[in-house]
């Protein structure tokens, strides 16, 4: 079919394939930031152990490869707005939402894939081989976790083209999905109706899941978690998605900055 | 079959007027106010108006990024609403000059990327590319990165952009604003070609009145949301004003003759001297040019009076635009409607 979602996935790893080979600086920034969140960890719990600064770099990817969707999703359609790209992929053949979803999901496979390469060397001297397999795990939580954020940046983004600002919505929304998720304090710290909501969010079960890395202990519970996070990732990714392509309607009848 | 064919649309807008903090007093705009007309296949059609007159309202209508209150329109028989994604296969489009790409990117690999975002996949993709490319004269910088095309190139890629799909309507949005005269040029031939040898039909607005008389085989004028008229220049000409000038320049011997010459006419004549020749100009109906031109002429050489150049100067496009744009003017200077 002319205009399928393979053509948009195979037209966004064009564009940031074309991108990255001119951009050597944002290549390098990509693969610094999993340092950068390491440090910043190491700085806040203050161990230094082998066994410690391993479990920080696995969390660092899991933070790189999850929230950092957010900001990206959001910050490639506020960026495509800005340069007016926006007005032309959405006279694509096919839902405005999908294009920016799809032509976005190889740039965040490709950084993905390149965080966990720039932590490889980190953890296979920490831990040998395990460390490398706990580290195909934290990517692929964070492949499964991104998906439901992802969803959210589109939708953050969408309202902030029916909003015609340039809110910094995500400056809000961030803590407080941090807070709910148990990021910050455990859950169980939470009054009883927000551990409910805590439930539903698909980031409880991913910061769990890198609760449990980061210790190494009860690495058993990991699949329960993985199958939880994908339940609850994928009802909020179609609930966000679905959400975008509402106000998506409603740019086209009112004249948003289309 | 219609390219394009326009049934009373109608979109307003509501925008806040901002009182204070928090108080807002809503306003409503009527942008396009039962907009109807039609195009023909391998037509250029002009919408030319002010600005703030619907024009982008309209186009953005067409090209299916807004939606209209009432009223329909199908470009090559499908529905702009109920039919977008078919009505998208068929259009090419171009809103800005200067914007719509990225910028560290190159000509080639913006094209690559829009035409894959429009279907386009393989060697169709890589030909079509390269067609478009050549199409609009820009082979030789497909590889400079948009940053460093001129405002001339980046018209062109837009353009180019536009016919990736190959198109049957292109929808052009003043494609020509803030170039020089040379860019502007080539982009007004590149336009008119398109649609003589490449059968486009092509929906252009400007403001600039010199291209929609260059380019245009017909002209909608759009003020306020309406239509004030739709003909071809010549049609639109002759609709509001009926007064052309005869301007001749003589030589020899003219001083003192050219009135007593011409006084047998019932013309009424103004005669300046110019160095060693003389110029006549002679109001005219633009129902007579051709009969009155011969009878200046042989009344002149009866005279004995060369002829050294005959030009007629009509109504201007602008003349038409302010007379219909000031019908629309109540005594009162409301707008009526």
């Amino acid at each position: 079919m002319a205009g399928g979602r393979v053509d948009l996935v195979r037209a966004g790893f064009h564009l940031w394939v074309s991108m990255y080979r001119r951009s050597k600086a944002a290549l390098l920034v990509t693969l610094l930031r999993t340092y950068l969140v390491l440090l910043f960890l190491a700085a806040l719990s203050g161990g230094t152990s082998r066994h410690s600064l391993a479990a920080q770099a696995l969390v660092s990817l899991l933070i790189t490869t999850t929230i950092d969707s957010m900001w990206d999703m959001a910050g490639s359609l506020l960026t495509q707005r800005l340069t007016g790209v926006l007005t032309y992929a959405a006279l694509a053949p096919r839902r405005l939402s999908e294009v920016v979803l799809l032509t976005y999901v190889p740039r965040y496979l490709a950084e993905a894939a390149l965080k966990a390469l720039s932590l490889a060397p980190v953890l296979i001297a920490l831990d040998g081989l395990d460390g490398l397999v706990l580290l195909g795990v934290a990517l692929a939580l964070g492949l499964l976790g991104a998906l439901p954020l992802a969803g959210i940046g589109l939708l953050v983004a969408m309202l902030t083209l029916l909003t015609r600002e340039e809110a910094p919505w995500l400056d809000w929304l961030i803590p407080i999905l941090l807070i709910l998720s148990g990021a910050l304090y455990p859950v169980t710290a939470l009054p009883g109706v927000l551990r409910l909501v805590a439930l539903l969010l698909p980031t409880t079960y991913l910061f769990q899941a890198a609760d449990l890395l980061a210790s190494g202990s009860e690495l058993g519970r990991l699949p329960a978690l993985f199958a939880s996070l994908a339940a609850t990732g994928t009802a909020a990714g179609a609930v966000a998605f679905s959400a975008a392509g509402r106000i998506e309607a409603h740019l086209y009848e009112k004249g948003g900055q289309l | 079959m219609l390219a394009v064919e326009v049934i009373e649309l109608r979109k307003s807008y509501v925008t806040c007027r901002r009182r204070g903090l928090l108080r807002c007093e809503k306003q409503v705009v009527e942008a396009l106010r039962g907009v109807s007309f039609t195009a023909r296949r391998g037509e250029v059609l002009g919408i030319l108006g002010p600005n703030g007159a619907g024009k982008s309202t309209l186009v953005k209508i067409l090209a299916t990024l807004l939606l209209p209150d009432s009223g329909t329109a199908r470009i090559v028989g499908y529905d702009i609403v109920s039919e977008r994604e078919e009505v998208r296969k068929h259009i090419g489009v171009m809103l800005s000059v200067e914007r719509g790409f990225f910028l560290r990117l190159t000509g080639r690999e913006n094209l690559k990327y829009f035409g894959m975002l429009y279907g386009l996949s393989g060697s169709q993709l890589e030909r079509r590319v390269e067609e478009v490319l050549r199409a609009v004269g820009l082979a030789r910088h497909a590889d400079k990165l948009y940053e460093e095309l001129s405002l001339g190139m980046k018209a062109r890629l837009g353009i180019a952009r536009a016919l990736l799909t190959d198109p049957d309507v292109l929808i052009l949005d003043e494609p020509t604003l803030g170039l020089d005269p040379v860019s502007a040029r080539r982009v007004r031939s590149l336009i008119r070609d398109l649609a003589v040898s490449g059968g486009k039909t092509v929906l252009l607005t400007t403001h600039n009145m010199h291209e929609a008389e260059s380019i245009c085989d017909r002209v909608a004028i759009l003020d306020e949301g309406r239509i004030l008229a739709i003909d071809t220049v010549e049609e639109l000409k002759r609709k509001v004003s009926d007064t052309a000038f005869l301007e001749i320049r003589v030589a020899g011997d003219y001083s003192g003759k050219l009135a007593a010459v011409l006084r047998g006419l019932d013309l009424h004549v103004t005669a300046r001297s110019d160095g060693s020749a003389g110029r006549l100009s002679i109001p005219v109906s633009v129902h007579s040019i051709e009969e009155t031109l011969e009878a200046v002429l042989h009344t002149l050489r009866q005279a004995g009076l060369k002829v050294r150049g005959v030009s007629v100067r009509e109504p201007s496009l602008e003349d038409v635009f302010v007379k219909l744009a000031s019908r629309e003017v109540s005594p009162h200077g409301r707008r009526e409607g």
